[in-house]
C-alpha cells in the first residue's frame, strides 16, 4: 500500500517535532481503516492544539506607536494542554457494519493501545491508538513593521524542506495587523488596539492544509518596563487533508474537518529592556496553555511616551 | 527605581527560564511507545454473469510472504500481529454491458471454501439487488455469522504462517449463484466480492514528549 498521509499529517501538525520516519509510514497505513468521518474524530484534536498554539502569542500589546519606525524580530513558544476528553472519541459505525456497544476509541493524542470494536455478525473493527500526548507546542518566528498611521504589519514565516522525498515541503505564512484604536480616544487610560492575523500553513501542497484567523481585540499599559495586557479575541481554523494511492484511487482520503471557532482570551506580560522584549501569557481558546518568547528591535514610542508622562 | 530594579531581575530570570528550561520549548524531547496500529488488507473475488448460467466461481489468494512485507514496509512489527479479522464484507457491479438498465439478482448468494479443505460456509445470502445501480460501487453485504467465523479460522492460520516466517499463498474461492431477471434475456455483467480485514499489531514510536 501506498498511501502517504496520516503521519504526515501529526507531523506537521507538531510541527516537525521529531518524529520518526517509520512513524510516518505507520500512521498513514492506520488510518485505511477509518471511514471519513472517525478520521475526524481520531485527529480532532489536532485542531485543539493547532488553534491553540497558532493563534497564541500574536498580539502582545495594546500599544501601537502613530508614527514613528519600529521592527522587531523574535521566537514565540506556545504550547497548550489536551483535557481527558480530548484522549477518546466514539466511533460512527461505518454502513454495514453494527457494533455490539458503544465504545470509546483513542484519538491521535490518546492512550497507545489500540481498541478492537466486535460487531453483529461476527465482524469486528480495529481501531489504532495514539501518540499519548499531554500538550502541544510549537515555536515560529514572528517579525512586526510599523508604524504608520497607529498600524502595524505582523508577520510569521517558515519554508523549508523536509528532506524525507515523502514529506516534501513544509510553508507556513503568517500575516496580519493591529490598529491603534487609544489614539481614536485620547481620554483612555490604557493602550487599545484592534487586530487580524491568517495563518496559513501547507504540507506538501495539498497533503495537509491549516488555515486560522483570528480577530483581537488588546489592552495594555506600560508600568516602568513592563507591560501587562490582556486580549480577547475570535478564533477559527479550518484543517484539510488530502492524498491520493496511485494503486487504489477510490480510497483516496480527502478529509475536511469542521471549522473551529472559538473565543480566545489572553492574560500576559511584556517587559522590554532596550532592543530586547521579553513576554509571557496566558491563553484559554480552543485551549489552554501558555506562550514565552522574546524579540530583539526598536518600538516607536512618541505616542506612548507622551501618554505616560500625561 | 528599586521596582524598576526589581522587576529587571524577574525580567532576567524569565529569560533563564525561557533559555535553560528542562523541557526547551522550541526542542521538544521525544519518548518511545508501543502503539497500536491496525492496517486494511483485502482479497476481492470477480464474477463475469453472462448468459443464463448464473452460478459463477471465482479464487483469490492471500500471500502470507507479499502480506508480511506490507507490514514491514508499515513498520508494523510482525511479530507483535496478534489479531487479524474481518472488518466488512462488500460488493458491487465493475461493468454493466446490457443495453437495459432492469437487470436484478435475486436471491444471490456466496459461500466462501479453501480448496484445501473440504468445508465451505455462506457468506451472505437472500440477497436481491437491482444491478445497475451498484456500477462503480461498493456496498456493504448483510453478512452470515458463520461465512464471517468461517473465513476469520482463515485468517487465524494466514496470522500463524505470518508469525512463523510462512510464505505460504492461502487461496480463498467463493461460489456465487442467483437468480438473474428477466430471464430469457442475455445477462451481460461484471461484478466483485471484496473482504476487508483487519491486521491489528504494534509498533515502535518515537514522538515529541510535550
Amino acid at each position: 500500500m501506498n498511501r502517504p498521509i496520516v503521519l504526515r499529517l501529526i507531523l506537521s501538525g507538531l510541527l516537525l517535532a521529531a518524529v520518526s520516519g517509520p512513524a510516518v509510514a505507520q500512521l498513514n497505513e492506520d488510518l485505511l481503516g477509518l471511514s471519513d468521518e472517525n478520521l475526524k474524530g481520531y485527529l480532532d484534536p489536532l485542531q485543539v492544539g493547532l488553534s491553540g498554539t497558532l493563534n497564541s502569542a500574536v498580539f502582545r500589546s495594546g500599544f501601537v506607536p502613530q508614527t514613528g519606525f519600529e521592527f522587531t524580530v523574535g521566537v514565540a513558544a506556545m504550547a497548550v494542554g489536551f483535557s481527558s476528553g480530548d484522549r477518546t472519541y466514539r466511533p460512527v459505525d461505518p454502513e454495514g457494519f453494527t457494533s455490539l456497544e458503544p465504545t470509546d476509541v483513542p484519538t491521535v493524542v490518546g492512550d497507545p493501545a489500540g481498541v478492537i470494536v466486535l460487531g453483529e455478525g461476527g465482524l469486528a473493527r480495529g481501531y489504532p491508538g495514539g501518540f499519548d500526548l499531554e500538550g502541544f507546542e510549537i515555536a515560529v518566528p514572528q517579525a512586526s513593521l510599523g508604524c504608520v498611521l497607529g498600524t502595524r504589519v505582523l508577520v510569521r514565516y517558515i519554508a523549508l524542506n523536509l528532506g524525507d522525498a515523502d514529506l516534501g515541503e513544509f510553508k507556513y505564512l503568517g500575516i496580519g495587523g493591529q490598529h491603534s484604536i487609544s489614539q481614536w480616544i485620547p481620554s483612555l487610560s490604557v493602550d487599545l488596539a484592534v487586530g487580524a492575523f491568517y495563518q496559513d500553513f501547507k504540507i506538501s501542497d495539498d497533503l495537509l492544509h491549516v488555515q486560522s484567523m483570528q480577530l483581537n481585540l488588546t489592552g495594555s499599559r506600560q508600568i516602568g518596563i513592563l507591560q501587562p495586557y490582556v486580549g480577547v479575541g475570535y478564533d477559527t481554523l479550518t484543517l484539510d487533508a488530502h492524498a491520493e494511492d496511485e494503486d487504489h484511487p477510490e480510497d483516496a482520503i480527502d478529509v475536511n474537518l469542521d471549522r473551529k471557532s472559538n473565543m480566545h482570551f489572553t492574560l500576559g506580560l511584556m517587559a522590554r529592556l532596550s532592543i530586547l522584549g521579553i513576554f509571557g501569557e496566558y491563553n484559554a481558546g480552543a485551549g489552554a496553555g501558555f506562550a514565552l518568547g522574546f524579540d530583539l528591535g526598536t518600538i516607536g514610542g512618541a505616542n506612548h511616551a507622551n501618554r505616560d508622562a500625561s | 527605581m528599586r521596582i524598576a530594579t526589581l522587576a529587571r531581575l524577574g525580567v532576567y530570570l524569565a529569560l533563564l527560564v525561557v533559555l535553560q528550561g528542562a523541557k526547551c520549548p522550541t526542542i521538544p524531547t521525544t519518548k518511545n511507545l508501543k502503539m497500536t496500529v491496525v492496517t486494511q488488507q483485502y482479497v476481492e473475488l470477480t464474477f463475469a454473469a453472462r448468459g443464463s448460467i448464473n452460478t459463477h466461481s471465482d479464487t483469490d489468494t492471500i500471500d502470507v510472504a507479499q502480506l508480511r512485507q506490507d507490514l514491514e514496509d508499515a513498520g508494523v512489527d510482525v511479530e507483535s500481529v496478534d489479531s487479524v479479522f474481518v472488518a466488512s464484507v462488500l460488493y458491487g457491479v465493475t461493468a454493466y454491458n446490457e443495453a437495459a438498465t432492469d437487470r436484478e439478482i435475486v436471491d444471490g448468494t456466496v459461500t466462501v471454501s479453501r480448496p484445501d479443505q473440504a468445508s465451505s460456509a455462506t457468506i451472505f445470502d437472500n440477497v436481491d439487488q437491482p444491478v445497475y445501480p451498484l456500477l462503480g460501487e461498493l456496498v456493504p453485504a448483510p453478512v452470515e455469522l458463520g461465512g464471517i467465523a468461517y473465513v476469520n479460522d482463515l485468517l487465524a492460520d494466514v496470522l500463524q504462517a505470518i508469525k512463523s516466517g510462512g510464505s505460504e499463498i492461502f487461496l480463498v474461492e467463493a461460489d456465487a449463484s442467483g437468480v438473474s431477471e428477466p430471464q430469457g434475456r442475455y445477462t451481460n455483467f461484471d461484478w466483485r466480492v471484496r473482504i476487508n480485514f483487519h491486521v491489528v499489531g504494534e509498533t515502535d514510536m518515537e514522538v515529541p514528549d510535550f
